[in-house]
This record gives C-alpha cells, structure tokens and sequence, in this order.
C-alpha cells in the first residue's frame, strides 16, 4: 500500500488536510515547529511568497515542490502523532542533525526533495524492518 | 573481494544450492502504536523496498527482514531509532515471532554458498552506514546487488545473513546472530513473492491478528 493511502486512510492528522481544499499551512508548519522562514528554505520560496500560504486558510499550492513538501510534512506528522510525541519534541526532532544523512536536519532533507525517504524510513522502523 | 560480472553473477546464483528453512521462529519487534494507528502489517516491506536494505536496493520490491532471535530484533530497532534522531520515550515494542518453514532459502553464512559471489563474511556485515552513503551517491552496495540478483531466481525465497552486529560482538554473545531477508509478493503482505508461500505471523494475544 503507498505511504499516502496510508496515512491518509488513518485517522492522524487529517485536520490538517482536505483532499479538495488542501492544506492548513499555518497550523500543520506550526504542529512540526517549522517557522515561515524555514518553511520557505524548505520549499525554495521567497519568504514573501510563503506568507500567503500561512493565511491560516487552507490552500492548495500549485507549485510541485511545495505540494510535495507538505505531503510529506503531513506524513510525517501523522507518523509522530501514531508515536504520541509532543509537539515540543517533534519540533526538536526536526532540527536535529541525523547520523543517517551525513548530519543534515529532517527539515534539510526535505529541502533536498528526500522527505519521503525520511517517511518510510520512519514506517519501516515501526514494523520493525530496518534493513540491516 | 568484488561481485563478478553481472552475467556470472546470474549463473552463480542460478548453480547455487537453496537451503529449505528449518521450523524455527524468526523475529520482529514493532511499535505497536504505529502499527494499529497506521494500519501497517506487521510484515509490511513496502517501505524498505523503497528506500533500501543491506540487500535489497532503493526502489526496489517488498523486502521483509526478520531476526533470528527477539533479542537480536529488537537490538537493531534500538540501533535503527537512535541513528534516527528518535531519542525520546517510545510506545512499547513487541516482538512477533514469525514463522516461514519450508522457504528455500541462499544461506550465505555458510561459506560453501557464499565463496562463489565473490563476498566475505566481513563484507556481507559492514556497517549499514556503507550501504547507506553509497545509495546516497546512486550507487548500489555489492550486497545489495547480490540480493536483487537472488530475488530473480524464480525458486528463491530469501536470504539468511550474518547480522552486522557480528562484526561488532564477539563471537558467541549472542545465538543466533543471523536475519532472515524475504522477497515478498507486492500484492500480499504474508505471502512471498517467487514461490507464493504463506507467512505465518504469531500472535497469540490476538492483539492485531484473532
């Protein structure tokens, strides 16, 4: 089953997202504890630009990369939220520096369009499957 | 010493003895919360398929890795978590014993089956951040090369490996310090993909499975 249909199939999370408006930006980025600016590093956004999207209304981007960069900041919120973690520490957990990406952030890493990597490593230690 | 070439590779595989498994348990140790909140099956390999194993490559099919004790699974979750920045209290694991007797198998601790494909024992167990950083450059490991190429082989079901904890334990700390790598069929978490043989998972609290 794709990551997607399966996170969207639970119940975590989906207050951040409705499949025919789009995203709350402002609250599923503040949820993580990614700041505007962070978020338009992420996305490579003009800080201008990303200011719209934390209307606080929900939106549905056009752009690609940063329909997919929420995509996968709503997978990996519902993945801590299956954990039960607060929000403080996912928040934390997002700017720490993984050994498993050369020192780079979780936020770094979806900068770098690998965030759905992240998420399925993620799902893949929870069943116990990591690889070896 | 390096993999031969693609072609004899094949042929090594191909000429190489599968090893029907004994009925012995293997191992794995799940984040329960994650699994019932998720809907993920316990023997979900979709993941690893995607983002890579120690033998099986990114983008690949449903690999399901499983351990030969309950001490050995849930050590390599603690490793898997702590490189992961997941330092903080988690939901409770618990350790599913899983059972896939009669699966045909390349058993690659045994020397015998393994001299062919060129690999030694300290290769198959490096540390996975070798693996890792070569999938970061577009490369695939020889490990991973050696898995796919099995995976081809219509009547192999997996592998059984030396974990890489045995390059780090002295030996004898732990039994069993081996996992067990499936092929498994896209379309059915429980069954494995070449010959079609069913899984059984153990869960004898009926917790996820009555």
């Amino acid at each position: 089953m794709p990551t997607t249909t399966l996170l969207f199939a639970s119940k975590l999370a989906t207050e951040y997202f409705n499949p025919t408006t789009g995203y709350q930006v402002k609250a599923l980025c503040a949820e993580l504890g990614v700041k505007p600016a962070a978020f338009a590093r992420v996305t490579h956004r003009k800080t201008e630009s990303v200011a719209k999207l934390f209307s606080g209304k929900f939106v549905n981007p056009k752009e690609g990369e940063t329909l997919h960069v929420l995509r996968q900041m709503h997978q990996i919120l519902a993945v801590f939220r299956a954990m039960d973690w607060s929000k403080d520490d996912v928040a934390r957990w997002m700017n720490t520096p993984l050994p498993t990406d050369e020192g780079r952030t979780p936020l770094d890493v979806l900068a770098k369009g690998k965030g759905q990597g992240l998420v399925d490593r993620l799902v893949a230690l929870a069943t116990g499957n990591v690889g070896g | 010493m390096p993999l031969p070439p693609t072609s004899d590779l094949a042929l090594a595989i191909t000429a190489a003895t599968l090893t029907p498994l004994p009925d012995e348990p293997w191992y794995r140790s799940v984040d329960l919360a994650v699994v019932v909140n998720l809907g993920v099956h316990v023997l979900d390999g979709t993941h690893t398929g995607k983002t890579g194993g120690r033998f099986n490559s990114p983008a690949s099919k449903p690999t399901c890795y499983l351990a030969g004790t309950q001490t050995l699974a849930a050590f390599e979750c603690e490793q898997a978590a702590m490189i992961l920045g997941l330092t903080k209290p988690r939901s409770p694991r618990v350790t599913f014993a899983i059972s896939v007797a009669g699966a045909q198998v390349l058993d690659l601790t045994n020397a015998l089956v393994r001299t062919p494909f060129g690999l030694t024992y300290g290769e198959l167990t490096l540390p996975s951040s070798h693996w890792q950083h070569l999938n970061r450059t577009g490369v695939s490991a020889p490990v991973q090369i050696l898995g796919e190429a099995a995976r081809a082989r219509k009547d192999c079901d997996g592998l059984v490996v030396p974990s890489w904890l045995c390059s780090v334990l002295p030996p004898g700390t732990l039994p069993r310090p081996n996992n067990l790598v499936l092929f498994m069929d896209p379309g059915h978490s429980t069954r494995l993909r070449n010959t079609g043989r069913t899984i059984t998972v153990h869960d004898h609290s009926k917790l996820l499975y009555p």
